[in-house]
């Protein structure tokens, strides 16, 4: 059951009415009954199965990290206490990761076959965040094993994510929050841009990029570059869309998700790429991938040796940038395990690993130059469209289903561009109605106009939401009456469609 | 103290090392920090793991002495 299914806005509806009918302490038991209820739906008996022991053996081995680690603040024994705590940690991530692997990447090339369970990802990237933070005393273990439940399969989030930490949301979850107008107002309007990006911009665009990637060589480079450009607004419209409902059903209930994107396409170099896209993926690799890597032992090591060779401001580099490259490429390879999700991963990995030993020179040469990125200026627009440029170049490796395929795509680029195919209707036959793709393009152009504008208020003390709800009255219902508008159509006007499913929920 | 502003001053010759921001105002930034994990456990006989990288830990020389203090070092 996926947020498009007419059946879920009849199980949110059911829902809200519950959670706001049930008195406030047992508000999260309905949340919790709800998301069984819902995961029930989606896996069957065998995913509730994987999730529950899951639960069980994260809510076990939380409580042994906590008893035999002690308090990291006392000095007392301290590497022996480390120790004690480090190996039921060890124990339940290899687990967690072992199942990730069985059901993720093993499970298609079994003989025989095995469930796919949805949302594993996500849950157990909550629950190693959780366990290292246990182990690190950011968080205590959660004594009532119903409430850690409701953490590591809060039904919103469930599939696509944000992935959130213990110590974000675990009071909000059990709060029990009652209603509250504004709350409701923003949560709704969350809920109403994110069906407005998946219905009027990604599933539109699904069907003209999967027209072009089906046979490419009817194309030039032209139509081949817009396409890549539809594709980086498909996914992003997909994703941010579905992650917005999450946001906004979360926001209604009082749970504070965290963000999972910054305007992406106003990054100006790929490392700001992915600190915009995806966050709290990017983050959670950094806290508990960077770190553990490029603090260990063999990493220490061969950073001393090129501290001593290479000089102290080169040499630091070193073991940060193996630790870099490896997040960046586990990045990708969490995204798939297929020759073009290597190659992906090793050029995100290595560019972003050689911007590293390239950052003193190019500073300077902006000194030099005055060349400053960081301001509004000709440099950032040129930045953020050399940015663009690469993401768009990645993304055919993302995006193209057999190697074969994405390096067709790059030799037609550049051997035949074909400009007449833009105006000679080459557009309309990518499977999409004239009518429909004018609707497509017309949501386009709101959501960049949106996109500009959160840009704007970004580092305001009043971001674009906190000013649509203190906006003119007439603004407010005319940008909601767009919105729904758009959204209605797309949902009335395709008898017999199924919407596509997110991407991001087959992660 | 000395020894720990000789490691501090082997990354930084020209760094104050005097704020008491020296995350937040990213004197030392998060390779700094990497390093410096490395530099004290092999100065100071203790081994600093991934529950100490916390900014606060790192935000003033006082900071990293009080830690290296909690896990049985003398600074």
């Amino acid at each position: 059951m996926s947020f498009t299914d007419g059946r879920f806005l009849i199980f949110l509806a059911i829902f809200f009415a519950a959670y706001f009918a049930a008195p406030g302490r047992v508000r999260w038991i309905v949340m919790l009954a709800f998301s069984a209820a819902f995961y029930a739906m989606l896996g069957g008996a065998f995913g509730i199965g994987v999730l529950a022991l899951t639960i069980a053996i994260v809510y076990v081995s939380a409580r042994m990290i906590e008893r035999r680690r002690g308090s990291p603040q006392s000095a007392k024994d301290e590497p022996a206490r480390r120790m004690r705590g480090r190996a039921p940690l060890i124990a339940c991530v290899t687990v967690n990761f072992g199942l990730l692997i069985a059901f993720k990447y093993a499970a298609p090339s079994l003989p025989f076959k095995l469930v796919l369970i949805p949302g594993i990802s996500f849950f157990t990237f909550q629950a190693v965040g959780y366990l290292v933070d246990v182990y690190k005393g950011k968080v205590a273990a959660e004594r009532n094993a119903l409430r850690l439940a409701l953490f590591l399969s809060f039904f919103p989030q469930l599939l696509q994510g944000p992935i959130s930490r213990h110590s974000q949301i675990a009071d909000d979850l059990t709060a029990g929050h009652g209603w509250n107008w504004d709350r409701a107002a923003g949560g709704a309007m969350r809920i109403l841009r994110g069906y407005f990006m998946k219905l009027a911009i990604a599933d539109y665009a699904a069907i003209a990029v999967d027209a072009v990637f089906s046979d490419v060589s009817r194309f030039g480079g032209a139509m081949l570059v817009l396409t890549l450009v539809l594709y980086s607004v498909q996914i992003y419209a997909d994703f941010a869309g579905g992650v917005s409902i999450t946001l906004g059903i979360a926001q209604i209930v009082g749970v504070s998700l965290p963000e999972n994107f910054n305007q992406p396409f106003f990054a100006n170099s790929l490392t700001d790429f992915w600190r915009r896209w995806h966050i709290t993926l990017s983050t959670w690799l950094k806290d508990y991938l960077f770190y553990p890597v490029a603090i260990s032992k063999p990493l220490g090591k061969l950073g001393k040796l090129a501290r001593r060779t290479l000089g102290a401001r080169l040499g630091k580099l070193v073991p940060a940038s193996v630790a870099t490259f490896i997040v960046y490429f586990a990045m990708s390879v969490w995204h798939g395990v297929s020759v073009n999700a290597l190659i992906f991963g090793a050029l995100n990995g290595g560019l972003i690993t050689l911007s590293l030993f390239l950052e003193l020179p190019v500073e300077r040469l902006r000194t030099l130059t005055r060349f400053n990125a960081a301001r509004w200026s000709v440099a950032r627009v040129l930045a953020i469209l050399r940015t663009f440029a690469l993401m768009l170049f990645l993304r055919i490796f993302a995006r193209a289903e057999t190697t074969h395929t994405a390096f067709e795509l790059l030799r037609r680029m550049f051997s035949s561009r074909l400009l007449v195919q833009l105006w000679d209707g080459t557009l309309l036959t990518l499977n999409l109605a004239p009518e429909e793709l004018v609707v497509m393009l017309a949501a386009i152009v709101v959501l960049i106009v949106r996109e500009i504008l959160a840009e704007r208020y970004a580092v305001s003390s009043s971001p674009l939401s906190q000013r649509f709800f203190t906006s003119h009255p007439a603004t407010q219902y005319a940008v909601t009456l767009v919105l729904m508008l758009f959204v209605l159509y797309c949902a009335l006007s395709r008898e017999g469609y199924t919407p596509s499913a997110f991407i991001y929920a087959q992660y | 103290m000395d020894k720990l502003t000789d490691v501090l001053k082997s990354l930084h010759p020209h760094a104050d090392f005097s704020s008491e921001r020296l995350v937040d105002d990213r004197i030392l930034d998060s390779f700094d920090i990497i390093t410096l994990t490395t530099e004290l456990s092999d100065a100071f006989g203790v081994e600093l793991g991934l529950e100490h990288l916390e900014p606060e830990n790192f935000n003033s020389v006082g900071a990293i002495a009080a830690l290296l203090r909690r896990l049985g070092a003398s600074v």
